[in-house]
């Protein structure tokens, strides 16, 4: 019995090393290049370890004002964002997360919260509105058309059925109102869940760079993944008339400076899961209740 | 545990209200910048209207600058662009200057009293794109901007929201324009033109030249090759190259011909003279992939479908089953044909006289790596057959019911003669100077844009080659040749001196002096397609036919098909669509 | 009266979040009549020609669209299954591991993928599964003939199904990870009293603790039958293998390239709308009927 468990921790111990290992080297590869001479970079001659190793890729980036301006904008933007995005799941998924007979309406906001989230709006009516309601070229039009996330409304309604109904019935006994009862108990109780939500909201305002270029109509003000993603493919050499024009596509083309901005880019990233996890920590909530 | 996360999240809201209000701070500020701007705007039309009433001679001004390709406008006329701008601007440090103040606009502003402010900005491509898209959707088109394609520009005429440029192009237009225009016989004005109108300045296609073979001159000496003229010495090479590894890869590394896959938009021959293209391989058996042209008949026929394509097919099949084409082509992206390239791993390639640019790698990593272009395969009349490409690059637009639509004009009378003349030399104005010192590193910011003669390459190769010679002076031609001229220099005083020329000023040489030299003396059949426009069948199902052509094609070259296959290709490119479009097509060329 | 005074509360915290999607979601759907219509930006929605159901009717009487919609089909099928079987089974897998350190490390560099692009990780399968790729290596040294597994039919789908699910496991497995909190210790205790072994505890404490969200997670992804992931496709695809890779999705953009076709967009997009209404309300019925716990 005991050897046998052995066996078994040494095998998911290799299953999960291996699995992560996996995910593990395509990073190194990037970070390897990101350090490697952009000639050997180029040549496709990086594997796991930097040749030339030189940090050319990264004084670049650090002396590259755009790119830290926009830094700022998409840290700004990932706080207001999250925040929104996380204050609006929060008070729609309680009420939601009412029982027909508790809550009247609940299906009624319920149907139109599943067709919100099945029918997308479509980018040019979108792009209308969002130009009508004057949002255009200011940072709330990252944050507000995408303010109300179903997908995470639907997930924390689940997380907050699951709190034991006594909980609230003692609440609401004591005199506390809905909002006290979301505050003092449901938030509480459903921190890993707001843990996660907040990462999804945090990884997505992140990464996306699409939305910027359609509402932002100055390049200074875009988000980093706006700035980094920038069109390297199809230059046509035949059109240049312009030896700035090269040196540029020499640059955007360069191996080494898109996977160092790729790297920087992605340290927030590395740094916010590890600090998000002690939310996860098993048994607080039902401990909680226990007690 | 429950207060400690209250009052988190309470400091944590706080300090997003904070930089929300901030920020909103600022927006709006922005927002009172704009509508002071305008107001200033409206005052200064309001005090023109005023002067023109009071004295001729202000009025008199106002017309010779709406009639004349340099006065300059009596007063700061503004105007506001879709401007292109790329995201990686340095500014010269130490200045403050933004996007719409910088180098460029201060000469545009000094020489005809023109402000720009941008309705929007963004890079050039896609993104650009998809802002003019959003801009013509919602109505409101800035005074000037730049439209990427023909079929867009032809909507903004059919729907009369751009302005009827003919009369300020008669009038304004300078001589170094209408030269331009003439070195390719005015084709690009042809193309901007609709019933007899002139609705854009086109920014012409510059010239690439032939399709270059470039291969490994170190391999070619060290397997004492001769140089190739015909398909056989092509294929003779590029077997030595594979079977005897003269760049050491070891057995079975070293692949042929790079050629370009399906990728990104990209195929085999989707460009005439683009890098890793094999159009040469076509033509030389007169078939012009890709291209509307003359058949036989005089009607206008698709160039992939005829049978002269079946030659150039048994050449590349015939190369790949001897592997002498990079086996893993299909899979290839540009960038892995680059490492290839850049690792030793492959000798010869096709690309215009700009190939250096893929070669660079190479360069650095193995000095000792020489690369030679040659205008091959020939015909019997030793000549390569090319063919053209669409005169125009793109179009600039003026908003219908823009005051000024010749301030368009005069901009670029501004641009060409700083940029594709020796003026920036001549002038020494304080604003000409900065712009020389400064704006050959803030490509991007220009708002207008020039565009450049036809044959540039082929003239910067003799400017250059002229004044190195010490036959012209430096300064007798462009700023960007000149900078050019400056590059080659270095590079040649390097290797007179023994030293090793930077990577910049090898690129600049073996580019403008070694491929633009083969471009220079080589002599071309050219072939000139009829058609750039599409039809109406063409919308919907042209995508479906591509998908066909390129599966076919690289089935055949990949010898997964035989070369017969290519006729049942043929019958189904028809029967789906190609039939009907080719009449149509022949319909639009008839009706023009 | 109590009982009104709470709901007006729940009324009042639904108001922002419905104010935003009436907005943003609900207002511009009037954009749906592109769909019906042969777009033209010069003329908007109210200029433009209305065309009826041609553009439904061109996507299936194209000569490719049935393969077009199988493709999708597969892959899209493919990836949501996985997307669902490995991000659970490493979500329980972690849960076994002791070494907090070890847990912690490997639990941020599986959700690292996530953050490359596929422009990035082309390049890097490219490699790996190239001639001169370590897979080619292995097949040669057992004295197998190489495969070029990007350019064949039989290889290129299933292909594109692992390299997503490995892409995304581990993103996608962060919520079976915040769901497996909330298990209550008390009945891992109380079954390794009753003598449940780990196989066991696993079976009747730990799977049954996450079955809902397994559930749910399911249920939330069944509109993504017909995206079968384009930025992945698109970088990877070639013409050898059309005929097994190319999707709705590829297949519009390269429509969208002969020109913008906003209007096939908004028709495909209905479509995927609608299929995707069916499935998940359907869904959410049967779940409801079987575990009687509806999930909206």
């Amino acid at each position: 019995m005991h050897k046998k468990i052995k066996i078994s921790d040494v095998v998911i111990f290799l299953v999960v090393l291996l699995l992560g290992l996996s995910c593990l080297l395509p990073l190194l590869n990037v970070l390897a290049i990101s350090f490697s001479d952009s000639a050997s970079a180029t040549a496709n001659r990086v594997k796991f370890w930097p040749v030339n190793f030189n940090l050319n890729a990264y004084k670049k980036i650090l002396n590259d004002q755009q790119f830290w301006r926009s830094f700022v904008i998409s840290i700004v933007r990932v706080v207001l964002g999250t925040a929104v995005n996380m204050l609006l799941t929060i008070l729609m998924a309680y009420p939601l997360s009412k029982s027909k007979r508790d809550f009247r309406a609940q299906g009624i906001y319920m149907k139109l919260a599943i067709f919100a989230m099945l029918f997308p709006a479509g980018m040019i009516p979108l792009f209308m509105v969002v130009k009508q309601v004057h949002l255009m070229d200011t940072i709330w039009s990252l944050i507000i058309p995408t303010a109300v996330p179903i997908g995470n409304v639907i997930l924390l309604m689940n997380f907050f059925r699951a709190v034991p109904k006594s909980l609230e019935e003692a609440a609401e006994i004591d005199g506390a109102t809905p909002f006290k009862i979301l505050w003092k108990i449901m938030l509480p109780m459903s921190l890993p869940c707001l843990a996660t939500l907040a990462l999804f909201c945090i990884v997505g305002h992140w990464n996306d760079y699409f939305t910027a270029i359609l509402y932002i109509n100055r390049t200074v003000n875009y988000p980093l993944q706006t700035y980094i993603r920038q069109v390297t493919a199809s230059f046509d050499m035949s059109k240049i008339n312009n030896i700035e024009l090269l040196r540029q596509y020499l640059q955007v083309s360069s191996r080494n400076l898109n996977c160092a901005k790729i790297v920087v880019s992605v340290i927030p990233l590395l740094i916010l899961y590890p600090s998000l996890q002690r939310y996860f920590v098993s048994g607080i909530v039902m401990g909680a209740v226990k007690e | 545990m429950r207060r400690n996360l209250g009052g988190k999240l309470t400091a944590t809201f706080l300090a997003v209200c904070m930089v929300a209000t901030m920020l909103g701070g600022c927006s709006k500020n922005e927002k009172n910048n704009t509508v002071s701007t305008e107001k200033q705007e409206s005052t200064e039309n309001d005090s023109k209207t005023t002067e023109e009433t009071t004295g001729d001679s202000t009025e008199d001004a106002w017309k010779l600058a709406k009639t004349t390709p340099d006065a300059p406008y009596p007063e700061t006329v503004e105007y506001t662009v879709g401007a292109t701008v790329t995201t990686s601007i340095k500014f010269p440090e130490g200045s403050n200057d933004t996007t719409t103040d910088n180098g460029y606009t201060r000469l545009y502003k000094e020489k005809i009293n023109i402000q720009n402010t941008n309705k929007f900005e963004a890079t050039d491509g896609e993104d650009y794109k998809q802002k003019v898209s959003m801009a013509i959707t919602t109505g409101d088109l800035p005074d000037i901007m730049k439209v990427d394609d023909y079929a867009t520009f032809k909507e903004l005429v059919e729907n009369d929201l751009i302005e009827d440029l003919t009369e300020a192009y008669n009038n304004c237009a300078s001589d170094l324009m209408k030269e331009i225009y003439e070195s390719n016989d005015n084709k690009a004005l042809d193309m901007a033109t609709v019933d007899g109108k002139l609705y854009a300045i086109p920014t012409t296609t510059i010239s690439g030249g032939p399709e270059l073979l470039w291969l490994r001159g170190d391999w070619m000496d060290k397997l004492g090759l001769a140089e190739p003229k015909t398909i056989d010495d092509i294929t003779n090479i590029l077997k030595e190259f594979v079977a005897k590894d003269p760049g050491g890869n070891g057995a079975g590394k070293t692949v042929g011909l790079a050629v370009m896959p399906s990728w990104n938009g990209n195929f085999m021959y989707s460009s005439y003279a683009g890098a890793y293209q094999v159009n040469n391989i076509f033509t030389m058996n007169g078939a012009y992939p890709k291209q509307w042209i003359k058949g036989a008949d005089g009607s206008a026929v698709y160039g992939s479908v005829q049978p002269e394509m079946k030659q150039g097919l048994e050449v590349l099949a015939n190369w790949y089953k001897d592997g002498l084409i990079d086996q893993q082509m299909a899979v290839r992206t540009e960038d892995d044909l680059k490492a290839l390239i850049g690792n030793g791993q492959c000798g010869a390639f096709f690309s215009g006289w700009w190939a250096p640019y893929h070669t660079v790698a190479s360069y650095t990593l193995n000095p000792d790596a020489e690369w030679r272009a040659y205008a091959v395969p020939t015909g019997s009349d030793g000549k390569v057959n090319a063919y053209t490409n669409n005169p125009n690059q793109n179009y600039f637009v003026v908003r219908k019911g823009f005051e000024y639509p010749e301030l368009l004009i005069k901009g670029k009378n501004v641009s060409l003669a700083y940029n594709q003349s020796s003026e920036a030399f001549s002038d020494t104005s304080e604003t000409v100077k900065y712009y020389c010192d400064t704006v050959t590193g803030q490509y991007g910011l220009d708002p207008l844009g020039g565009f450049d003669y036809y044959n540039a390459a082929q003239l910067a190769y003799q400017h250059i080659t002229e004044a190195l010679d010490g036959k012209r002076d430096e300064h007798d031609m462009s700023m960007y040749e000149n900078s050019l001229y400056e590059s080659c220099k270095r590079y040649k005083d390097a290797v007179d001196s023994g030293q090793e020329p930077t990577t910049d000023d090898w690129l600049n040489y073996q580019c403008r002096v070694v491929g633009s030299g083969v471009l220079n003396d080589t002599v071309m059949n050219l072939v000139d397609p009829v058609f750039f426009d599409q039809t109406d069948t063409m919308r919907m199902k042209w995508a479906t036919l591509v998908k066909m052509e390129e599966e076919a094609i690289m089935q055949i070259v990949t010898n997964q098909k035989e070369i017969s296959y290519f006729d049942k290709f043929v019958e189904e490119w028809k029967a789906a669509g190609g039939d009907q479009i080719t009449k149509e097509v022949n319909e639009a060329i008839a009706n023009k | 009266m109590k009982h009104l005074k709470r709901e007006l509360s729940y009324h009042i915290m639904l108001l922002p979040g419905m104010i935003i999607l009436a907005i943003f979601t609900f207002v511009p759907l009037f954009g749906l009549a592109m769909a019906f219509q042969h777009y033209i930006p010069a003329k908007g929605i109210s200029g433009s020609d209305w065309t009826g159901l041609e553009n439904f009717k061109f996507l299936f009487v194209l000569p490719d669209s049935k393969q077009i919609l199988i493709n999708t089909l597969i892959i899209a099928l493919g990836k949501m299954i996985l997307a669902i079987v490995i991000p659970v089974c490493f979500a329980l897998l972690l849960n076994e591991i002791r070494i907090k350190w070890f847990k912690k490390t490997v639990q941020t560099v599986v959700y690292l993928p996530h953050f490359l692009s596929w422009v990035i990780l082309a390049s890097v399968l490219q490699y790996i599964f190239g001639f001169d790729g370590p897979i080619n290596a292995i097949i040669s040294n057992l004295g197998g003939e190489p495969i070029m597994f990007m350019a064949s039919n039989k290889w290129f789908r299933p292909l594109m199904i692992i390299s997503e699910s490995w892409k995304e496991f581990g993103y996608g497995s962060i919520i079976y990870l915040a769901a497996l909190t909330s298990i209550d210790p008390g009945l891992y205790e109380a079954a390794a009293i009753d003598g449940a072994g780990r196989w066991k505890q696993l079976l009747h404490v730990t799977l049954p603790g996450i079955l809902p969200m397994i559930i749910l997670m399911t249920t939330m992804s069944l509109p993504n039958i017909l995206n079968a992931g384009f930025d992945q496709i698109y970088n990877m695809y070639n013409p050898l293998v059309y005929e097994t890779g190319d999707i709705l999705d590829t297949f519009v953009y390269r429509v969208g390239i002969v020109e913008r076709q906003y209007s096939l967009a908004t028709a495909v997009g209905l479509i995927k709308s609608v299929v995707g209404m069916v499935l998940i309300l359907s869904a959410n019925k049967l779940a409801g009927k079987l575990t009687d716990r509806k999930m909206f």
